[in-house]
């Protein structure tokens, strides 16, 4: 079993390493390369991220992506003919992030979401705001609305705040501008990674690229007995994170970032 | 046209600053938003632990919040004002010009006994040690919220956080993003304009205010009490990188003050000149983990002319029959001005424990050559460090001390000690003790004055030396709360001892040349129990504040010649009458408030507020003079809003109506002529758009 990998450093790289060492005790032999430059020998390729997915799909082999978004990954231009691929996306359903949100914040009927153009899980989310009866308060922002106006004008009629992944609106550069007007409006930021949590969110929930690998390893495994690879699917073990000290100012009292998590394990 | 002119220039200035502002900044391209990157972008810490407030509940102290919305809702356009929303808080005027700001009582005209600080800059100003509060280079608009800590607080509020805090907030640079004009106009000549702009970029941000604010006064045919105010304020913050961020802030106040008492000679009407202006630089530094530093200096300053004081009492009143009255008066000018650096951490010890420490020096001038013979100086350092302890997850304690150094020979530490138990997730007891150190000020160490030439007598020079202030606080606390509504209440006992307090013919060596002093004469203890309660609906919102209060007080050293033979069978009595039974009236048995705010329709809003306090005498109302009568005042604010709010194209109009059902009451005054005067009924009109 040979497996080739596609690593960059940071987050990659820190999944390379764990899958290497889930992998340790196996028969199976792992390389990291470049994406695109596939060693011949391999029986499967792991593509991590959405560049080197792309890249993957043109050589000659079965593809597991990882590190990519379920709505990234089902825009990819799938390789044709027989040849497998199939994916460990990198975000979480969506319920799982309403589940986070209503575990932390019970009594919040209003929700706030802001994005560029509409992403595609927008009308499963309205569907569940429904179903639990909360109220979703959506904002474009684009040539007519910038982002500070959508940001008011959300922040003035919600209760929390769903980032939904836009890089246009949540960057290094607007997170400052986001997080201090939420924060002088007291309405709380529910983040998609530790990042956000580190940087002012309430909480996130994510998962770790450990948890990604260890997930990964299993699929090899199987591709290993069965020379199949599972269906695309969401990762399956997750963490939550909690900014205490914002908890506390906002004065919303918390459970800590354990509880949480076994708790919407219990409950998707 | 002089100030025309110099706010002119001001402007100029503004703009030009206005326009580097500007200078557009390049934005980082975005990458598509199907990418991993949303997940795995890294992101700047932004709500550091400086930047977020602490919960009442998990407060070392009482505390009271006064936000925006308050502001708003209670129709005040001067800052003093707001401080009726605190409770057992005395907010007084000796004319409308000249508010007084005091929390318990034993307090002067020139209350300083309190620290007051603006987004961390110390503002109670040398020589008097009080705050000049209608001369702050600050606009009520500007205000985001004030917290005022009730009691002690020198641990984690530095020097001179005496009776209590006041810590206004004003508004973020980058959170005003939007142009406004707003105009105030009613009875009693109230004619303000203010203007806002502001814009928050992607690391630069700014905000400009300028205001004018005037009126004519409470009652001119008695005092001239007028002012105008033309005021500006510049904040702008940078963020250098993910680590560094700048802030620098300025602002100017350039008033004019009419000031003087009709039958008195010697309080002249006239025009007293000031202006204030600071200028404040602080460089905050995140280290890894969530540490952070914060260096800060700034520099304030405040210069007055008053051009006919009286130096001559007897030439002033006419007396001196061969002179012109007015070789009596004379120009006296003021300059005073502070600058401090203070270097401020935050360490997370443990994920349960975090400790604030830091230190800073200052250094104080004062220049006025009626009152001091040189100019003065003083050189103050101190270091603080405070702990925040979570000793379980329902026990906060906080463990704190500040040691500081005047620059006159006084030393002193001043320890705090609470703890903030969470019995139910919703309701906290607090239990604190608490202490603080008033050094004397300027006026207390160096004044000098010859007969008739300030004041009647003549003042001298402390002939032992002052000892600081001290203070002792025990209090116990309960904050709740009970889904939409809460509460908050507490019972305590403060113990001040060595009361700086004037100190009448402390030097008769010449029977017919008096002299006074100060002298740390005084002990006082005060008791209370202060009710805070809250509770929002859907729509509207009410805050209701009640505090009891009592004061006893008794001679911690006698004045010098209480025992003389000759004069203390006079003097005795005075400080008897005047200050030991008085001292108990220094204080409002019973104050209150309550402020409720409701939306009426889409676009109506109305809030009213009612304001209690019975009688009461601050110290310098002597007993021939009335005291402050019982006031019973509501006050009402209709608004109709067009719009967006605070939105281009959104604005609002609004009537305001101070003291509704003329329920009139007597304020302060230290003379007769003024001890009458009453707060009337007053109404006006304010209007504002976005554009």
């Amino acid at each position: 079993m040979h497996v080739v990998l596609s690593e960059r450093g940071g987050a990659y790289q820190a999944f390379s390493d764990a899958l290497r060492e889930e992998l340790k005790s196996q028969d199976v032999v792992m390389s990291v390369g470049e994406s695109g430059e596939s060693a011949g020998e391999a029986d499967l390729a792991i593509a991590v991220g959405m560049k080197s997915s792309g890249a993957e799909f043109a050589a000659n082999k079965p593809v597991l992506s990882v590190f990519v978004p379920k709505a990234g990954y089902d825009k990819l231009p799938k390789p044709a003919g027989p040849r497998q691929s199939s994916a460990i996306y990198l975000d979480q359903p969506i319920e799982r992030q309403l589940s986070l949100l209503l575990a932390v914040l019970p009594r919040v009927n209003h929700i706030g979401v802001l994005y560029t153009e509409p992403p595609p899980g927008l009308s499963r989310l309205r569907q569940l705001a429904v179903d639990r009866q909360l109220l979703l308060h959506e904002k474009a922002v684009g040539p007519e609305r910038n982002l500070a106006d959508a940001l008011d004008s959300v922040l003035e009629v919600s209760e929390a705040l769903l980032v939904l992944p836009d890089t246009d609106i949540y960057n290094a550069g607007t997170i400052r501008n986001i997080l201090l007007t939420s924060y002088r409006k007291q309405v709380p930021l529910i983040g998609i990674s530790q990042a956000y949590v580190k940087a002012g969110a309430l909480c996130a929930i994510y998962s770790t690229p450990a948890q990604i690998a260890a997930q990964a390893a299993e699929a090899v495994r199987q591709f290993a007995a069965t020379a199949k690879l599972p269906a695309a699917q969401y990762p399956k073990e997750f963490e939550v994170s909690v900014n205490m000290q914002v908890a506390r100012s906002l004065d919303i009292h918390i459970k800590d970032a354990d509880k949480l998590r076994d708790e919407i394990r219990r409950n998707p | 046209m002089r100030h025309s002119f110099e706010m002119l220039k001001e402007c100029v200035f503004a703009l030009l600053c206005g326009a580097f502002l500007l200078i557009p900044i390049t934005v980082a391209a975005a990458d598509d938003f199907l990418s991993e990157q949303a997940y795995l972008q890294d992101l700047p810490v932004v709500l550091s632990a400086s930047r977020l407030s602490q919960p009442l509940s998990e407060a070392p102290n009482a505390m009271t919040v006064i936000n925006r919305e308050m502001i708003k809702a209670s129709g005040f356009r001067t800052i003093a004002e707001l401080f009726r929303l605190v409770p057992g808080m005395y907010v007084g005027y000796v004319g409308a010009n000249r508010p007084i700001v005091s929390l318990n009582g034993v307090s002067d005209q020139y209350s300083r006994r309190m620290q007051v600080l603006i987004d961390g800059r110390s503002v109670y100003l040398p020589p008097f040690g009080g705050v000049d509060w209608q001369d702050l280079p600050v606009m009520i608009n500007d205000i985001e919220r004030i917290e005022v800590v009730r009691g002690p607080a020198a641990a984690s509020h530095g020097s001179n956080s005496f009776y209590g805090v006041i810590n206004i907030i004003t508004r973020d640079a980058g959170s005003v993003n939007a142009k406004s004009v707003s105009v105030n106009r009613g009875e009693m000549g109230i004619s303000d304009v203010y203007a806002h702009l502001g814009k928050a970029g992607e690391k630069l941000d700014y905000r400009l205010s300028f205001g004018y604010r005037a009126d004519d006064g409470d009652n001119a045919q008695v005092t001239d009490d007028t002012s105008t105010n033309r005021l500006f304020n510049l904040r702008t913050s940078y963020s250098v990188d993910n680590e560094n961020s700048i802030e620098f802030q300025l602002g100017v106040n350039n008033g004019v003050y009419g000031q003087g008492t009709a039958g008195r000679p010697e309080e002249a009407f006239r025009d007293i000149r000031t202006r204030n202006d600071f200028q404040q630089l602080s460089w905050t530094h995140l280290w890894s983990g969530r540490d952070e530093s914060k260096l800060t200096y700034y520099r304030i300053s405040r210069n007055s002319a008053d051009p006919y004081m009286c130096i001559d009492y007897p030439v002033c009143n006419g007396n001196g029959v061969v002179q012109p009255v007015a070789e009596g008066f004379g120009l006296d000018e003021m300059q005073t001005y502070r600058q401090e650096l203070e270097l401020q951490n935050t360490t997370q010890l443990s994920t349960n424990n975090r400790a604030v420490w830091g230190g800073g020096i200052r250094h104080d001038y004062v220049e006025q050559p009626f009152i001091f013979t040189m100019p003065r100086t003083l050189r103050q350092s101190r270091i603080f460090a405070h702990d925040e302890w979570r000793v379980t997850e329902s026990a906060l304690v906080n463990l704190g001390a500040m040691y500081e150094d005047d620059g006159a020979g006084h030393r002193s530490t001043s320890p705090r000690v609470s703890m903030n138990y969470h019995v139910l997730p919703q309701h906290t007891l607090r239990v604190a003790v608490s202490s603080a150190t008033r050094n004397p000020v300027m006026a207390e160490l160096y004044l000098t004055t010859a007969k008739d030439a300030y004041w009647r007598d003549a003042y001298v020079p402390p002939a032992e030396d002052l000892r600081p202030e001290k203070i002792l606080s025990r209090e116990l606390g309960y904050i709740g709360q009970f889904g939409a509504y809460s509460v908050d209440g507490r019972i305590y006992h403060e113990k001040v001892r060595d009361i700086i307090m004037v100190d009448g013919y402390a030097d008769i060596s010449d029977p017919s040349d008096p002299k006074f002093s100060f002298k740390n004469l005084f002990d006082a203890t005060f008791r209370g129990v202060d009710l805070s309660a809250n509770y929002r609906w859907e729509d509207g919102r009410v805050v209701v504040n009640y505090s009891r209060q009592s004061a006893d007080c008794a001679f911690s050293s006698y004045p010098t010649q209480y025992f003389h033979p000759v004069v203390g069978p006079f003097i005795a009595p005075i400080y008897e009458r005047n200050y030991l039974n008085q001292c108990s009236e220094s204080v409002p048995r019973h104050s209150g408030s309550l402020l409720l705010n409701q939306q009426l329709t889409e676009s109506f809003q109305f809030s009213i507020g009612y304001y209690l306090r019975s009688k009461v005498r601050v110290t310098d109302v002597s007993s021939g003079q009335a005291p402050e009568s019982r006031m019973h005042r509501v006050d009402m604010r209709i608004a109709k809003t067009i719009g967006q709010k605070e939105k281009p194209g959104g604005g609002e109009m609004a009537l305001v109506l101070q003291n509704a059902f003329q329920d009139n009451y007597n304020g302060y005054g230290n003379v007769p002529q003024r001890g009458n005067l009453l707060f009337k009924r007053r109404t006006y009109l304010t209007a504002s758009i976005y554009f």
